[in-house]
């Protein structure tokens, strides 16, 4: 795992699922139809990134692990 | 039957088969009566409150009205597909097929996938923020342009041009195309009605032949000498073989042209026409202009440019006690879940400072609206130009036409009154 803390803000998902086909491995879609992180460390880095940018409503949240700094979306 | 005949059966047979849907559920849908075109919102209120999920004979289609239950519809693609040839006991969903090969809107996975993939980068929000100049200099133009500010139709000066003229440059065509462009939106766009005429399906198919043509004569330029735009990317990726084969990547570029631009044009005129009409509200945007953002999907929820959308059932499933079989239609009415009191209290209220869930106009699920981020951009922009050039805008008239359209509810026009200011 990576300096790049990832995750789903689940009131904000509505399920487009674009970050489950820009990073499978890493999001999955939950029972609840959210998407959700399964193993962040799947993909590498770059793909959270974008994953997290395809997302219109912003629901990926990255942060950086070590100071908990948001680092996307900001 | 003979044409005069069936002029005065058709009529009886229509109230006949309501007639037995209010005895049935006691309560009746029938989206073309110009009163539920005019104001559909009380006829939602009793959809959802009596019948949230409502057998439709007329339509032979299951109507769905309360937030929860089109929300988890239409994120679960597995049980609700978009494919209309899925849809095997009704003929409601099929029109889309009577014109063409079907765009990705009614198209499952995997092709729905590898196709929304192609495009989805020149989309999201980071993407379309970066047009915002260019943007606002169009809206500027178009706001220029205006003769007599005593007396213009917001529909023709702004909220027609507007998302033609973007969407024609993010493509690569030249926007002076844009007489032909509405002509051929309109047409199209005809084919996400529940009925289509004889005539209508004829204008739909002619208007596909006529796009395919001016996209294929733009597509060889393009091969011949790439430029920075989507057509040029799409071409790209047609060439490196197996991801788009040119059918497809014409049935695409057919799509983008038009899809967002009644769209874009309803949110715009709706917008406008729900704030003249509220001017509590007008008037607290004018003093809070960094409300624009949540006044834009306040109106998004308050007045849908999209009041329907459509699935059909690949299993059997039940729902609120009612049994929905495999093949059958299900309409979900995007306007009635926007206005549902269990997640929006006072729904018929227009308050753009609202902070309750997201409404549900551009969808959800693997369908939710490719161009969101760029329609609500270009309906910031457009509102704040407008209030920032207009000291006093007014209706011309109380009761503006509206559209004869069942699912993409919008104004045939949008007189207004302005005065410049100072």
């Amino acid at each position: 795992m990576g300096r790049l803390r990832v995750w789903v803000d689940k009131t904000r998902c509505l399920a487009t699922q674009g970050c489950i086909q820009t990073a499978p491995g890493a999001f999955a879609l939950g029972a609840d139809q959210r998407s959700e992180v399964v193993d962040a460390a799947a993909v590498p880095e770059e793909k959270l990134w974008e994953a997290a940018q395809i997302c219109p409503t912003g629901a990926i949240v990255l942060e950086d692990a070590e100071t908990g700094e948001r680092l996307f979306p900001t | 039957m003979t044409g005069a005949i069936r002029k005065v059966l058709a009529p009886l047979a229509v109230r006949a088969l309501l007639l037995r849907e209010w005895w049935q559920s006691g309560v009746t849908y029938y989206p073309l009566s110009p009163r539920v075109r005019r104001d559909p919102y009380p006829h939602y209120a009793r959809l959802r409150a009596r019948d949230p999920v409502h057998w439709s004979a007329l339509m032979n289609a299951w109507v769905v009205s309360r937030y929860a239950d089109v929300d988890a519809i239409l994120r679960d693609h597995r049980r609700f597909a978009n494919d209309p040839r899925k849809c095997t006991r009704s003929r409601l969903l099929r029109t889309p097929l009577e014109a063409g090969e079907p765009s990705m809107l009614f198209l499952d996975p995997p092709d729905h996938t590898r196709l929304r993939s192609l495009v989805s980068k020149a989309f999201t929000p980071q993407a379309i923020a970066a047009l915002e100049p260019r943007i606002r200099a169009i809206v500027n133009e178009l706001l220029d342009g205006i003769a007599d500010p005593a007396a213009f139709d917001l529909i023709e000066v702004l909220a027609y041009p507007l998302p033609v003229i973007v969407i024609a440059e993010l493509l690569g065509v030249p926007p002076q195309d844009r007489a032909q462009f509405k002509r051929w939106s309109d047409q199209r766009a005809r084919i996400l009605e529940p009925v289509l005429t004889a005539r209508e399906r004829q204008e739909a198919m002619q208007a596909a032949k006529e796009l395919d043509a001016y996209f294929l004569r733009i597509l060889d330029a393009r091969r011949r000498e790439p430029r920075a735009d989507l057509i040029s990317a799409l071409v790209a990726a047609e060439e490196q073989g197996d991801r788009l084969t040119q059918a497809e990547l014409l049935v695409m570029l057919r799509l983008l042209l038009v899809a967002g631009n009644e769209t874009t044009t309803n949110l715009i005129g709706n917008g406008m026409l729900a704030l003249l009409r509220h001017p509590d509200q007008l008037h607290l945007l004018r003093a809070r202009p960094e409300l624009l953002p949540s006044a834009v999907e306040e109106l998004l929820r308050y007045d849908a440019p999209v009041q329907i959308d459509a699935r059909t059932a690949v299993e059997d499933v039940d729902l609120h006690g009612r049994h929905i079989a495999k093949g059958q239609a299900v309409i979900l009415l995007l306007g009635a879940a926007n206005r549902d009191p269990e997640v929006f209290p006072h729904p018929d209220t227009l308050d753009i400072i609202r902070q309750q869930a997201s409404h549900i106009a551009f969808g959800r699920g693997i369908h939710h609206c490719l161009g969101a981020p760029l329609a609500r951009l270009e309906a910031r922009i457009a509102f704040e130009a407008l209030l920032q050039r207009f000291a006093d805008l007014r209706l011309l008239s109380e009761e503006p036409p509206w559209r004869d359209n069942v699912v993409l509810r919008g104004l045939r026009a949008l007189p207004l009154r302005a005065t410049v200011a100072r």
